[in-house]
């Protein structure tokens, strides 16, 4: 008996160890489901019709197999995924993000070999060297993405006629605008400077004219030492964005008021537009009363038309788990998004512009201000997808909410920049 | 004497009670599981995590480097880094003051004959058992630039008093303040008026009679049958006010420019957007340093008091 109640701790504390290790487990995939099939497992998009409409076909091309999805919301997405993967229990395909800086990005998940070698796949071969340059690292392609993402100026179309006014091509233009809706009682920019909010993407647009369009290897010179923020054009992309603000082209008290409401504002028209990144149209076209369209145009930083540089980013995409247990399976899941079927799939679902050709694809119609330009050469990829670390944006958007606020100087913002550069 | 010693050595020697003294036979096997359970949960990740202070680790890379006292060299130099220590240190003291007095008048407030104490224990203690999110969320709504505080102070002719609440970097780590006050004042009132409801009426009665007035009452008979609601109530709101992180998160994510960070939303964001593990954990090393070392002291200090 003595020897039984001496025994029964080593008894629980092994039940206990069995029962935590059972906590842990590898790559999610397994064969063997409840059909006797393929289970992939994929951490994607809460919501996600595109993916719905794409796991239908796919399980319908591949009899056996089946994807067990598990849709995420912002921004725990990040963090859930990139957790996972260090830890090895991560789904066979998982969201990735272009370039680097963020805790899911190819480049950062690079430094650990998370990600698959997708180099030899079909699809790479339809993406320009400026795409294949953010979707990995070491010259493999760890991601792909079937949407890019356009940063223009979404103009509420009746708002914008009411003015009397068309959308700006020219920076004079834009102060003009300001000018006349102010008049009238309005905004002429929706802007919301709190954390998710749209503030950063102005300046994006304004540098892609004045900094990385004139200057397409401005980072590798930073990285070499010969350019800095604080000794570069930003200062100008910095200047205007102070006119802007002084001419009263944003919403007041834009540092306490959400994106939701900002984008309310240019829903109802009491804001003319708003300088956003372009899956934020659909967003606003929801809140809008019936009958309300919208516009898109190229945010212009100069007086001249043809400087106007478009921001144009390759979109969230998806990348496979380096240690799933199905990877061949999770290669064709890509590869038949990044298909051209996949790609039309994703179309009849979605309101995307498409991140490589497709056949018969018209832009809709609140896009089409801008199709035309994103398909030119006269694009630059998003700067933070080049920068070289997350510290970069991190001090960015902070900074650039104290300067919006008048708490912070552009020199003060800029060389904060330069220092997180650095690293 | 004689006879008793004879007796005494004639007796057999009294039978000593089998003790099983053996650690086999110990009771600190009951506790070992929990104990097992403990080190695994909490002392061993809390230790693992403490190691990686001393490191560069990014969350993703294999190898860390050793970089010593580095990392909490950085909190000094990073103006993130002091403005969060800051706010944690003028956060946890001023949420401790305020609560715990506003507490304490409620609970003698509603401690008191008043027809309506029981619906207002009810409503002030309320806010308590909603969730932090859903009260970010609903004072972010209401601190917005045409939310209902703004809105109020219009309808009531005060309008001159408009702010910015969330947005001026000068005012939000007060607005956050605000919230975190009227989510917990409730929390303080139901302690303090546990502690009331101890105290027996006699003695108060006794008290008046003898002459003695409401505030010498409270002061000399109240107060010290207090000290333990004090105690518990003072250490709950200094540890709550020091590890703040919900609130912050949700109504301004540390902005506007970083104003109202706080250690912990700094720690979040270090480790979890930015990549900055070794950072991060040091952060976390320095916040469990002042909760232990703020505990240690108000506890030894009400604990005299107590007496």
């Amino acid at each position: 008996m003595r020897k039984a109640i001496a025994a029964l701790p080593v008894v629980v504390l092994t039940a206990l160890g069995l029962g935590l290790a059972g906590c842990s487990a590898g790559p999610q995939s397994n064969s063997g489901g409840a059909n006797g099939g393929t289970v992939l497992k994929m951490s994607g998009w809460a919501d996600d019709d595109v993916a719905a409409a794409l796991i239908k076909k796919f399980e319908e091309d591949n009899p056996g197999v089946t994807i067990d999805y598990t849709g995420l919301p912002w921004p725990g997405i990040t963090t859930q995924i990139n957790t996972e993967l260090v830890s090895g229990t991560a789904s066979d395909i998982v969201v990735v993000f272009p370039g680097n800086g963020g805790p899911i990005a190819a480049q950062t998940l690079a430094k650990g070999n998370y990600l698959a070698d997708l180099s030899s796949s079909e699809w790479v071969s339809k993406y320009n060297d400026a795409n294949k340059a953010v979707m990995g690292a070491d010259g493999k392609i760890l991601m792909g993405a079937n949407a890019s993402t356009i940063i223009p100026a979404i103009y509420n179309s009746q708002a914008l006629k009411a003015l009397g006014a068309t959308a700006p091509s020219t920076f004079s233009e834009v102060l003009a605008l300001c000018g006349t809706a102010k008049a009238q009682g309005k905004v002429a920019y929706g802007l919301s400077a709190v954390a998710g909010g749209n503030y950063p993407y102005l300046p994006y647009a304004l540098s892609a004219s004045l900094v990385y369009g004139p200057t397409p290897d401005f980072v590798e010179q930073q990285t070499e030492g010969k350019a800095t923020f604080a000794g570069s054009k930003w200062t100008t992309v910095l200047d205007k964005y102070r006119q802007m603000v002084d001419a009263g082209c944003f919403t007041k008290d834009a540092t306490g008021t959400s994106l939701d409401v900002a984008q309310e504002q240019v829903a109802k028209g009491d804001a003319i537009g708003m300088v956003a990144v372009s899956p934020q149209i659909k967003t606003i076209e929801g809140k809008a009363p019936a009958g309300t369209t919208f516009e898109t145009a190229a945010f212009p930083a100069t007086d001249n038309k043809s400087e106007t540089i478009l921001p144009v980013g390759l979109g969230a995409g998806l990348g496979v788990n380096a240690k799933s247990k199905n990877i061949d399976l999770a290669k064709k899941f890509v590869d038949l998004y990044l298909s051209e079927t996949g790609m039309k799939i994703a179309l009849e679902t979605s309101s995307l512009f498409p991140s490589a050709p497709v056949e018969g694809y018209t832009p809709p119609a609140n896009l089409a201000g801008v199709a035309e330009h994103a398909r030119s050469e006269k694009t630059f990829s998003f700067p933070d997808q080049t920068w070289p670390n997350a510290s970069v944006n991190q001090t960015y958007t902070e900074g650039l909410q104290a300067f919006i606020g008048g708490n912070s100087s552009a020199e003060d913002l800029l060389k904060q920049m330069d220092d997180a550069f650095k690293g | 004497m004689a006879i008793d010693t004879a007796v005494r050595r004639n007796e057999a020697p009294p039978r000593k009670r089998r003790r099983y003294r053996g650690f086999a036979h110990s009771v600190w096997w009951f506790v070992l599981p929990a104990a097992a359970l403990y080190v695994f949960a909490v002392v061993y990740p809390s230790v693992r995590g403490s190691l990686f202070a001393f490191t560069n680790w990014d969350g993703i890379s294999q190898d860390p480097k050793w970089v010593g006292l580095d990392q909490f060299a950085r909190i000094w130099s990073d103006p993130n880094g002091l403005t969060s220590v800051k706010n944690t240190l003028l956060i946890a003291f001023a949420v401790t003051v305020v609560q715990n007095v506003a507490g304490l008048l409620i609970a003698l407030a509603v401690n008191s004959r008043i027809k309506s104490r029981d619906v207002l224990r009810v409503l002030i203690f309320a806010p308590v058992v909603i969730t932090s999110i859903a009260v970010g969320f609903l004072w972010q709504n209401l601190f917005t630039p045409d939310g209902g505080i703004n809105e109020a102070l219009e309808a009531v002719g005060l309008g001159a008093l408009r702010q910015n609440w969330l947005g001026d970097p000068d005012i939000a780590i007060w607005s956050i303040m605000v919230v975190v006050f009227w989510q917990f004042v409730g929390y303080s009132m139901v302690i303090f008026l546990a502690g009331l409801q101890g105290i027996p009426e006699e003695i108060i009665e006794a008290a008046a009679i003898d002459g003695a007035g409401p505030i010498r009452r409270f002061w000399a008979i109240v107060r010290p049958l207090l000290a333990p609601s004090i105690t518990i109530n003072v250490m709950l709101s200094l540890i709550g006010g020091l590890k703040l992180f919900d609130q912050v998160f949700i109504m301004t994510q540390g902005g506007p420019g970083g104003a109202t960070n706080t250690i912990s939303t700094l720690i979040y964001s270090n480790a979890f957007s930015l990549g900055r593990f070794g950072y991060a954990a040091a952060l976390a090393v320095v916040l469990s340093i002042f909760v232990a070392v703020a505990s240690i002291i108000q506890y030894r200090l009400l604990a005299l008091q107590e007496r």
